[in-house]
């Protein structure tokens, strides 16, 4: 994996959601609108801060799905029991709803078109966001480097992306998930 | 001014003592760079170089014959979890340090399994810092550093190193792996310097 150089001050950005797609029962996808997003790396993460009518706020971390070049910016979020983040995001949090987020962050967990060594990708539950965001940009950049897939899941009813990436078995080349 | 988020209000009202950003577990999540290093306490050894070079060495038997202190102290990372009032036992830096003479300001801290931190030397010594061994009465699991790691509670966690190897005296700042890419390069939660700039 790459270690990148990660940008200068990170500082905090209004996103606004543009759609809400479920993807389990328990976990869904917003789809972001982040004006002046500079752009991230696949595997990278951001901050996300809610904040109260009452000015509490709190903060917590959440992996990105999207692609590199993607326009806009996509969390995928499992809502955990008494999850004070997870459950507003993946629950209540529709579109045109605000919130501040800020990154992207994390040099070191990151894949990039220019790593040509074969990568195996190994994840439970939502973990396999941040290796989404790398099939995706593999694919985006029609790259042939060879991916495999180990997903674990508690049943197969809470796999995320399950269509997308039978899909993409499919039709991505040198991906494979056995 | 802060975005208000409709529809959140927020489970609950943060306390006087966690600092800002941050929220209470009471489990011990486990978040490491790499694998956790199988390092076996016959082979270990613990090292203070200063500037010059030379070494300073203590093996385990001779670490577990130092002094050790027992203490509680809260637990802050980065990745915005904090935990209060974990037991600790281990050697304090002051210990480690008493017959080591260094002009140095600064340290690098190394661990088994290449992982390495940096910090001011200031922030090590006059009861801020430990050689922790023992994680509330028992041995440290390896998950969460063991055999020993460092200790440096007033810092976040990364700050902390796992596996401690060595430490390195400095006469000059050296970016450790978090700090060379992007994390901040000091790290107070209660300023809440996570990243450069902050």
């Amino acid at each position: 994996m790459a270690r990148a150089a990660v940008l200068g001050r990170l500082i905090w950005r209004v996103a606004t959601v543009a759609e809400v797609r479920e993807e389990t029962d328990a976990a869904r996808t917003l789809v972001l609108d982040v004006p002046g997003w500079p752009g991230h790396l696949a595997g990278q993460h951001v901050d996300v801060r809610l904040t109260a009518e009452d000015g509490y706020s709190t903060q917590r971390s959440f992996s990105i799905a999207s692609a590199p070049d993607s326009s806009t910016v996509e969390l995928t979020v499992l809502r955990i029991v008494d999850g004070e983040v997870s459950s507003y995001l993946a629950g209540v949090a529709s579109p045109g709803d605000r919130f501040e987020l800020r990154g992207p962050v994390g040099g070191y967990f990151t894949w990039q078109t220019s790593d040509t060594a074969p990568v195996l990708l190994v994840a439970g539950g939502s973990g396999i966001v941040p290796l989404m965001c790398m099939i995706r940009g593999r694919a985006a950049a029609s790259s042939r480097v060879p991916f495999r897939l180990v997903y674990s899941v508690r049943n197969p009813s809470a796999a995320i992306y399950a269509t997308e990436l039978a899909r993409r078995v499919r039709h991505d080349k040198g991906l494979d998930l056995p | 001014m802060s975005v208000i988020t409709r529809g959140f209000s927020g489970r609950g009202r943060r306390g006087e003592d966690l600092p800002p950003g941050q929220y209470l577990t009471e489990d011990f999540p486990v978040l490491s760079a790499g694998p956790t290093p199988k390092v076996d306490v016959d082979q270990w050894e613990f090292g203070v170089t200063i500037e010059t070079g030379q070494r300073h060495r203590w093996s385990w038997p001779e670490l577990l014959a130092l002094p050790s202190e027992t203490i509680t102290v809260d637990l802050h990372c980065v990745t915005k979890w904090s935990k209060l009032g974990t037991t600790w036992r281990g050697v304090s830096i002051d210990t480690v340090l008493a017959d080591v003479e260094s002009a140095a300001d600064f340290v690098l801290a190394h661990s088994y399994g290449g992982y390495t931190t940096n910090l001011p030397l200031e922030d090590l010594v006059d009861g801020k810092a430990w050689v922790a061994y023992e994680y509330d009465g028992e041995p440290l699991a390896p998950e969460h550093g063991g055999p020993a790691r460092l200790l440096v509670p007033h810092l976040y966690l990364w700050k902390s190193a796992k596996w401690v190897r060595e430490i390195e005296l400095l006469l000059e700042d050296q970016q450790g792996f978090w700090e060379s890419v992007g994390y901040h390069n000091y790290g107070d939660p209660w300023r809440e310097q996570r990243y450069w700039g902050d």
